[in-house]
């Protein structure tokens, strides 16, 4: 039998909170309605839930296991982990489920996330803001927020492969401009305003080259991924490659001392181990759904992840690589840029809504197969999902 | 002096107050490289099995594993390897200080180390990856005197 034939793990329904700015609504409360609908979809009670999985940079502090347990009753729960950090948390999260039901560890899983960074004053920083050395020796010289961090590396990913600043801003203006467009279909996203480059050129400047339509929104929000065997679904979509990669620098020192730099590494190691390990190539993926906590973090993973060659990644966006009519869909939910900061959730559930056929008015005809990245700052996470059959 | 056309100081304080937790502990203590920046000098944690220069400062080397450091000198001029304007205020405390310039510092003596640095340049003054900037005494600030450095050598 060979590896893809023995994987039986699918997600077998997903379900989201309303995403706002700032929500009145606590986290658990936003935690609960994404629950709530997920085990609507997958058509599962409480009490069938033997494990709960998530990340483990915010959930732990923010809705910790235990409290999803109480809160939802969820009495059958045999199995409660915490993986890596942030969006690849989700991701590992999601693939350490569809490993255990692969070995009939377990029967059903559930994996979840939520955040309130839009509603608590300086949350998102805080995030870099309990590391010494970074507070000594970064934050002491004015490079602080997240920002800051991406673009220096814009920055030093024009000198290295010569692309002028005119012609990088016309990329990342692409990447934001395609983005908010793939939002307008989307009733569930936060921006529903248009953006075109007009706009864009006119935007703030945050930290220069980046402004403000570059840089991911902040907010509220919560989702919640069901899986289980396939035959106890009636739209499973099969987990069929994983792949995670992580960098010998910790978060405190990966963004300035990456010998790679601009370069992510353990980007490229994440997407060839999920490619490998589903048996699929780059050119079969109808929809990616990508990270995109900045327009260039973004336009470096397409690179990193092996869509188009690196340093080519400008000219890949700026000449429409990226749009719904184009071969390679990106963010068609609106991503963190203009959907909602959910640290990439979102992007699963887009993902597998996608592969449903129930993307509404962003559907890609006819997606069979998904690519889902998720980055850290010193980690990511690819997920390569398969269409129902 | 550096540190009079520094504009972040205040700002920072009052940015770093706003953190949870602001009391650093470290591995090792970093006097000698803020003693160093007092004498407008870089100076860095050296490990002599590997003979090279390591930063951030680590509870080992990251290539060899050994313990212990020696702080050595690195002279004063480096090359700019990135920058960015912040022109946005992440805490109301830095709102007096947008815009400013920071820069990713490459030391010519320590192949391999990137500092970061508030950059001190000239108004409107080009910059461009590559070029030479030379390291100075900034203000006292957090747990010592920072290192900063300009376009221009200082005396």
């Amino acid at each position: 039998m060979s590896r893809r034939a023995k994987r039986v793990a699918c997600i077998t329904g997903v379900g989201e909170s309303v995403y706002q700015r700032r929500c009145a609504i606590p986290v658990a409360g936003l935690v609960h309605a994404a629950v709530t609908a997920a085990f609507d979809d997958a058509g599962v009670t409480a009490g069938e839930i033997d494990a709960v999985f998530t990340e483990s940079s915010v959930m732990p502090t923010l809705f910790p296991t235990d409290k999803l347990i109480a809160q939802e009753r969820l009495a059958g729960v045999r199995q409660a982990s915490y993986h890596s950090t942030y969006g690849p948390g989700i991701g590992q999260a999601v693939s350490a489920a569809a490993a255990a039901i692969d070995a009939e560890d377990i029967d059903t899983a559930l994996v979840y996330f939520g955040v309130d960074f839009g509603s608590r004053p300086g949350a998102v920083y805080a995030l870099h803001g309990v590391h010494p050395l970074k507070r000594d020796l970064e934050f002491t010289h004015g490079l602080f927020g997240q920002p800051t961090y991406f673009a220096l590396f814009a920055r030093r990913y024009m000198h290295v492969y010569g692309v002028g600043e005119d012609e990088l801003r016309d990329a990342l203006c692409a990447i934001a401009v395609r983005t908010r467009e793939n939002a307008l279909t989307n009733p569930a996203a936060i921006c529903t305003e248009p953006l075109d480059p007009e706009r864009y050129a006119a935007a703030k400047m945050i930290a220069d080259p980046l402004c403000l339509y570059d840089c991911s929104l902040t907010s509220d929000g919560a989702a919640a991924i069901v899986l289980s065997r396939a035959e106890r679904a009636e739209q499973p979509v099969r987990v069929l490659g994983a792949g995670y990669g992580q960098s010998l620098l910790d978060e405190s020192s990966v963004f300035t001392q990456n010998p790679s730099y601009p370069r992510l590494p353990f980007v490229q190691a994440s997407a060839d181990r999920a490619f490998a390990a589903a048996g699929v190539g780059r050119e079969d993926i109808d929809v990616a759904e990508i990270y995109d906590c900045f327009t260039i973090s973004l336009l470096l993973q397409l690179e990193d992840m092996g869509f188009c060659t690196a340093g080519e990644g400008a000219a890949f966006v700026a000449n429409g690589a990226i749009g719904r009519d184009s071969p390679l869909p990106v963010n068609t939910h609106g991503g963190l840029l203009s959907q909602a900061y959910v640290m990439g959730i979102n992007h699963i559930v887009e993902a597998v809504s996608q592969l449903r056929g129930r993307a509404g008015a962003g559907q890609v005809a006819g997606a069979t197969l998904a690519a889902v990245g998720l980055l850290a700052s010193r980690e990511h996470a690819t997920l390569i999902l398969e269409a129902p059959r | 002096m550096i540190a009079e056309r520094l504009p972040l100081p205040q700002g920072v304080v009052d940015a770093l107050r706003c953190l949870e937790g602001a009391e650093s502990r470290h591995f090792v203590a970093m006097d000698p490289h803020h003693d160093g920046a007092a004498r407008n000098e870089t100076v860095l944690p050296w490990c002599a099995a590997c003979s090279r220069a390591h930063w951030y400062p680590a509870l080992h080397c990251p290539i060899c594993g050994r313990d212990g450091w020696e702080w050595r000198g690195f002279g004063r001029e480096g090359t700019l390897d990135s920058w960015t304007v912040v022109c946005h205020a992440v805490t109301p405390a830095l709102r007096s200080s947008v815009p400013f310039t920071v820069g990713l510092i490459c030391p010519v003596q320590a192949p391999g180390v990137r500092l970061v640095s508030a950059l001190i340049v000239r108004p409107d003054e080009p910059l461009r990856i590559g070029q030479p900037v030379f390291a100075g005494s900034g203000p006292e600030l957090g747990r010592g005197r920072l290192l900063v450095f300009s376009t221009e050598r200082s005396p």
